[in-house]
């Protein structure tokens, strides 16, 4: 209670509050311009927040975080495209009403379904994440080894759609994770005579240049093309029956939202398409699915941004990033001292309960901040491409910079930029190459401990109760995707 | 170009990174090696699968049209003129190669409008410079042919 009466103080500092602000205006942007993404703000601005506290700099990359996933729903609505897959229910509904001149209705009502699930999903980390961290404390080297294999299970669900070439890539990236000093010998390889790659690559970089140079050569493919025309806002009152009907449908998908979030890679999209079909399946007009209901609206978004709350708890407890934010998230706290994992709620309470009352005071904020962008959204939508690649390739050059003030990360994020988006144009998945640089190291200094400790031994280390129930469900991790896409496969075959 | 052609080709690209690490294995010493050579192995199993998969594919697949040299003739001088930025920011600093580039970068990508070009590329470089020197104590880039900046 103690901890939570800190957090409360330090986040109601008027600087923080600022900060909140600042970060939810950037992250509301980045979600809705075309081609920008949650994940992009959240890898331009770590840079950003070298110089402040752990705490306010954590508040800065949730802020960017919250606003960019509630972003993506404003062209959506107003467009018809979805940003992001998790914004595409939206986007059907969103339409429909934009068509009967409702427009402004649709916004709002994404706007307290966000402000809703995301505040509720603040609260499960709240409650949840320290209990599960009293469970992570049992946590050694073999355990580590466990979770940093299942981090990386992880890979094999994102990559669903192109497991070979998602596994080829995790492997390429944990072999790049080898790259400088052996983590427990301190030998240095792979340096290829360059001075700067003793220490490996810093992993920064390469996140900025994955997420956000791609984007920029995909506007280059069609660099003279028109911005979509944009749907007309409105009036953005609600009806009462928005509220009167909704209260139901909102808890029920923020619910599954937060536990969804909480398995590692069950991102937002399928949130959104599972809390959407379960209201169809129980709502009392079905027939308005399709052709602008608010329950599909409500369902989505509140199922949506319940995933972020949700995603923090394995990120915070076991250090495990369940998705490319939750992975740059990872990045910075290691950056500020702030290791993830069992210990977080005792050395590092302070900050960390910032972080979580911040998560919550930020949803809040998001309702007159996301009301204002609503406002103005179809402004957002009309700025030129060549000025929105322009201004991010400075600002990705530039935060690259900062991140060790050297010219050798610039090249390495452009490297990585350049790389990405060969990747993307080819089907390889880019998110196992944040999640193996970031766990590669780990993974081998634990499995080299756990070698040591168990010398010549090593099936003794399903001894230990939590290793065995985590080498469980590591295999579980790894054979239920392959198992899913097995039987689909089946049910394909099937149906022709 | 036919759909196997841009996977075999990287596969050949990836084959030839992976040998440059293996010509590096045998200078580290045993207890420092097991983990990467294991890592290397499968990676050259995946990537040889891989260049397989795709020749064999290859075979049978008709020609497709794609778009890849059109994109590829407005990406590559992007690529080439980013190239140039960073160069030219360890040479004549930060202020004077970020504007330089940014109404480089807005012509070239054709916005219409000259004013905004030129008023958004000097406000921008200067109010980023400002922020990151004065809020975020990072000294960027002087330059070491002219001391432009600033």
């Amino acid at each position: 209670m103690e901890n939570i009466m800190i957090g409360f103080s330090n986040v109601l500092q008027p600087m923080n509050l600022l900060i909140c602000l600042g970060g939810l205006f950037v992250g509301v942007l980045f979600g809705a311009l075309p081609g920008f993404s949650a994940t992009m703000a959240v890898a331009i601005f770590v840079p950003f927040t070298y110089v402040m506290d752990p705490g306010a700099a954590l508040l800065l990359l949730s802020a960017l975080y919250c606003g960019g996933v509630y972003g993506g729903s404003i062209p959506a609505v107003l467009v018809g495209i979805p940003g992001t897959p998790a914004s595409a229910p939206t986007a059907w509904e969103g339409k429909a009403l934009v068509k009967k001149g409702e427009g402004g209705r649709a916004l709002h009502l994404v706007t307290i379904a966000s402000v809703f699930g995301g505040f509720w999903s603040s609260v499960a980390l709240l409650v949840c994440a320290p209990l599960l961290a009293k469970i992570a404390k049992m946590v050694g080297q073999p355990e580590q080894m466990f979770v940093a294999i299942f981090g990386l299970s992880v890979v094999v669900m994102l990559a669903q759609d192109n497991l070979f070439k998602g596994c080829m890539v995790a492997f390429i990236s944990l072999l790049l994770a080898t790259f400088g000093q052996d983590p427990v010998e301190g030998f240095p390889r792979f340096t290829y005579g360059f001075s700067q790659l003793t220490g490996g690559f810093s992993v920064v970089p390469v996140l900025i240049g994955l997420f956000s140079l791609p984007e920029v050569f995909k506007m280059l493919e069609d660099p003279f093309g028109k911005m979509a025309e944009t749907g007309k806002v409105g009036s953005m009152k609600l009806k009462l029956t928005d509220l009167t009907r909704n209260g139901l449908n909102a808890v029920r998908s923020t619910i599954w939202g937060v536990a969804i979030g909480i398995i590692p890679a069950a991102g937002p999209d399928i949130a959104a398409f599972l809390c959407y079909n379960e209201a169809r399946k129980s709502s009392k007009y079905p027939e308005e699915f399709g052709n602008g209901s608010p329950e599909g609206i409500v369902a989505a978004e509140a199922g949506n941004n319940g995933v972020t709350g949700g995603s923090l708890i394995p990120l915070l407890t076991l250090g495990i990033p369940g998705s490319a934010p939750a992975a740059i998230f990872l990045g910075a706290m290691i950056i500020h001292g702030v290791r993830p994992g069992p210990t977080l709620f005792t050395q590092h309470a302070d900050t960390v309960y910032t972080m979580i009352i911040g998560f919550a005071m930020i949803n809040l904020l998001m309702y007159f901040v996301g009301m204002f962008f609503c406002k103005c959204g179809s402004l957002i939508l009309v700025i030129p491409k060549s000025i929105l690649a322009t201004v991010i390739v400075v600002l990705a050059t530039v935060g690259t910079f900062a991140t060790n003030k050297n010219m050798f990360d610039v090249w390495v994020m452009f490297g990585a930029g350049v790389i990405g988006y060969i990747m993307e144009r080819n089907k390889f998945p880019t998110s196992p190459v944040a999640l193996a640089l970031l766990l590669g190291t780990n993974m081998e200094k634990s499995m080299s401990l756990t070698r040591t400790m168990y010398e010549g031994e090593l099936h003794m280390v399903f001894s230990r109760p939590l290793a065995a129930a985590l080498a469980i469900f590591t295999v579980f991790s790894f054979v239920f995707p392959l198992v899913k896409i097995h039987l689909e496969k089946k049910k394909k075959a099937n149906a022709e | 170009m036919k759909k196997s052609f841009p996977d075999m080709i990287i596969s050949i690209v990836l084959l030839a990174f992976l040998t440059s690490l293996a010509v590096q294995v045998p200078a580290i010493p045993a207890v420092s090696k097991g983990y990467p050579m294991v890592l290397l192995i499968v990676s050259y199993i995946m990537t040889i699968y891989l260049l397989v998969s795709s020749v064999l594919k290859m075979k049978t697949q008709d020609k497709q049209e794609t778009k890849v040299v059109e994109q590829a003739k407005i990406i590559i001088p992007y690529c080439l003129m980013i190239t140039a930025y960073l160069l030219l920011m360890t040479k004549i600093g930060y202020i004077a190669s970020t504007i330089a580039f940014m109404i480089a970068s807005l012509l070239y990508l054709k916005l219409k409008n000259k004013v905004v070009m030129v008023v958004l590329s000097v406000v921008m470089t200067v109010v980023v410079f400002f922020v990151f020197t004065n809020f975020l104590t990072v000294i960027l880039p002087r330059g070491s042919w002219f001391n432009i900046a600033f």
